[in-house]
């Protein structure tokens, strides 16, 4: 087990609406990125997965968000409290970011080299010669040949894919260890997803970054991590590896989403569908926030939240999460009372 | 054996061709000589990657857009040729779900009144336009008695429970389902689909089923149809296309969708180029040309038609795969 980069611990993260009624988004988020690894975030929408990466890259807009208690440890720097100077130096430094539609991040009225080349010189103090030559060689790095002629292009004179590989060349410019990558396939055809995929994968081994990827979908996402955590109302609810969490899911939620996802070996059969919907940050049930859609819920679902334990161990009896996963080698983390029952 | 409930033959959408502004786009022909025929009571599926076509052929062939060229037969009733009155009787049999309900749904309207709209437009009086909308609303698990409420009060699985009711309660013989799922979550789609199934069978539908989503119409059709760059370039039923996918396309799709089964995807640079080898492609060739690992030079000069390769499983290919070559 490689050491803890990224460690977030018991993050609440909550909003205060216009009519002063609060809602919690994150209630207590525990999430580990090892260094190198792939570590997938899942959820639907409304569950947290992006207001997560966003604490992350400290983005978050307080007011009308507040992080109510909780830690974000990055390397050797606890991010919350962070002056915004130094947020600043880390993000886009030692942490990337690739969101999911780049037409939103890309200047359009700039030339795509001039943007790369501000960053560079913003963040690494080259010369704009420096600068110039290096954007050329990051185009190259992201599978654009023939760097030069794209450079003088504008965003739009580019293509969906194109442009998804430049703001991923802009998010590697400076050699970070730690890319968040939100969505960043969700908008394109799936021969290009795989395309932009396997771009990721490259370049995590040849810069040796880690990636925290956000998504809602659970089969990207299997061909993608080494570790995936699945949230539910700004909870995680499971963790483990790629490996566990699909071969042996632990969560009623974790079982039903991959029952629920169509696929042609299930032909004539009809889908485990999840009755209700995701409940709205200021309305999350109490105890176990998925209780009123899981179909094994109990008394004790109702009234406890379940606390996050580890269930990698010999005969699935649970232990305390370590607070560290490089210490303990395989965890299976998860919350739910009747694991094991 | 049941009948043909909808034959689409030779059908052509183009846009532009006059005008100053427009020139620019001249002849570009969105959908490019289509055929297929659906059976009745099948789901029919429409795969296809974004612009390909999918959604104007859709509606194209309800006449919503009329057509450039070609016929469209619905029970074997030519529309074409069909006024604006006789149009409309026909179009209540064949309706459509688009992805985004709120788009389909006026905020300003209650869902009842929603619902009654189409209704009115047919003809129906009050009393069975109320009996209608209640029943339709019923058969996809909306409380008839929610029908005041307006759109902003439901979820978006819900609101698309309301557009199918809406659809249906024009008494549909064929539903054109145009990526009904698409913007909701998982945990949402497998419910939709669910109702979409049980519907089916309750009411003897028959789905025309248009997705991006191979797994999904995988999973759903009977038989499917690969559309790229405005033609079917591969049809058959669901069982050939998938142990036998002929068309290169064809199989790059499969190759790329990703599964919850199967391996991790490999690290790797270089796309396979977006537009392709633009040299390899010729004015009169086959449009998969530039992007295709089978290309050779006969590709360059003949567009090749649909034609069956065995067993009714139609290609439009060439030098179409064989199942021991692999892809």
């Amino acid at each position: 087990m490689a050491e803890t980069l990224l460690s977030i611990k018991d993050l609440w993260v909550s909003f205060r609406g216009r009519d002063g009624s609060q809602s919690r988004a994150l209630r207590g988020i525990d999430l580990d990125v090892a260094r190198g690894e792939v570590h997938s975030l899942v959820g639907e929408s409304g569950s947290g997965k992006t207001l997560t990466a966003v604490c992350v890259l400290g983005l978050l807009p307080v007011p009308p968000a507040r992080i109510e208690a909780g830690s974000i440890r990055f390397q050797a720097t606890e991010l919350i409290g962070l002056p915004e100077a130094e947020r600043r130096k880390l993000r886009g430094r030692r942490i990337g970011m690739v969101f999911q539609e780049p037409s939103k991040y890309l200047n359009p009225a700039m030339r795509v080299g001039e943007q790369i080349v501000e960053a560079l010189v913003l963040h690494l103090g080259l010369t704009r010669n420096e600068a110039r030559l290096r954007a050329g060689e990051l185009l190259e790095l992201v599978g654009l040949p023939g760097g030069r002629r794209v450079l003088r292009r504008y965003p739009h004179e580019l293509s969906g894919g194109m442009r998804q590989r430049v703001m991923i060349a802009m998010a590697v410019s400076c050699d970070p260890v730690l890319l968040i990558a939100d969505e960043p396939t969700t908008a394109l055809d799936v021969t290009l997803q795989r395309q932009i995929l396997r771009l990721l994968l490259e370049l995590r081994e040849r810069l040796g970054m880690a990636i925290l990827f956000v998504s809602h979908d659970l089969a990207v996402v299997h061909g993608i991590s080494e570790r995936i955590s699945v949230i539910y109302c700004g909870k995680i609810v499971e963790s483990g590896s790629r490996e566990r969490v699909f071969a042996r899911p632990l969560h009623p939620y974790t079982q039903a989403l991959l029952a629920s996802i169509p696929q042609a070996s299930r032909r004539g059969t009809r889908l485990r569908a999840i009755p209700g919907t995701v409940p709205d940050a200021s309305h999350v049930p109490a105890g176990c926030a998925f209780h009123p859609r899981c179909p094994l819920a109990v008394e004790r679902c109702r009234e406890e939240v379940p606390r996050l334990l580890d269930y990698a161990g010999n005969g699935g009896t649970p232990r305390e999460a370590a607070a560290d996963r490089s210490e303990t080698g395989e965890t299976h983390l998860a919350a739910c009372h009747l694991v094991g029952t | 054996m049941a009948g043909p409930i909808l034959e689409v033959r030779n059908l052509v959408k183009q846009f532009g061709g006059s005008g100053l502004m427009s020139r620019a786009r001249a002849g570009l022909k969105a959908v490019d000589g289509v055929s297929f025929t659906v059976t009745a009571g099948d789901t029919f599926g429409l795969v296809g990657e974004s612009g390909c076509g999918k959604t104007t052929l859709a509606r194209a062939l309800l006449y919503l857009d009329p057509p450039t060229a070609g016929e469209v037969l619905f029970q074997g009733t030519a529309l074409g040729g069909l006024s604006r009155a006789g149009l409309r009787g026909f179009r209540r049999h064949m309706q459509i779900v688009f992805q985004d309900p709120n788009g389909a749904l006026d905020p300003k309207m209650s869902i009842r009144a929603s619902l009654a709209e189409g209704l009115a437009n047919l003809g129906v009086r009050r009393e069975e336009r109320r009996r209608r909308t209640a029943e339709a609303l019923e058969l996809v698990g909306i409380q008839p008695a929610h029908a005041e409420r307006y759109p902003h009060e439901f979820s978006g699985g819900q609101k698309q429970r309301i557009t199918i009711a809406r659809a249906l309660s024009m008494d549909p013989r064929l539903l054109v389902l145009d990526e009904p799922v698409s913007n909701l979550d998982v945990s949402i789609q497998a419910q939709i689909i669910n109702l979409l199934l049980d519907l089916k069978n309750r009411l003897a539908l028959t789905y025309l089923f248009i997705s991006h989503d191979l797994n999904l119409v995988a999973y759903l059709a009977d038989r499917i149809a690969v559309m790229f760059r405005g033609r079917i370039v591969e049809l058959g039923s669901t069982p050939q296309i998938l142990s036998e996918p002929l068309h290169p396309y064809t199989r790059r799709l499969f190759a790329s969708v990703p599964r919850l089964t199967g391996e991790r995807i490999v690290p790797r640079i270089e796309g396979d180029g977006e537009a392709g080898d633009s040299s390899r492609a010729g004015a009169g060739g086959c449009r998969y040309a530039a992007r295709c690992g089978r290309w050779d030079l006969a590709c360059q000069t003949n567009d090749p038609v649909l034609h069956d390769a065995g067993g009714g499983h139609l290609v439009a290919c060439l030098q179409p795969e064989k199942n021991d070559q692999g892809g």
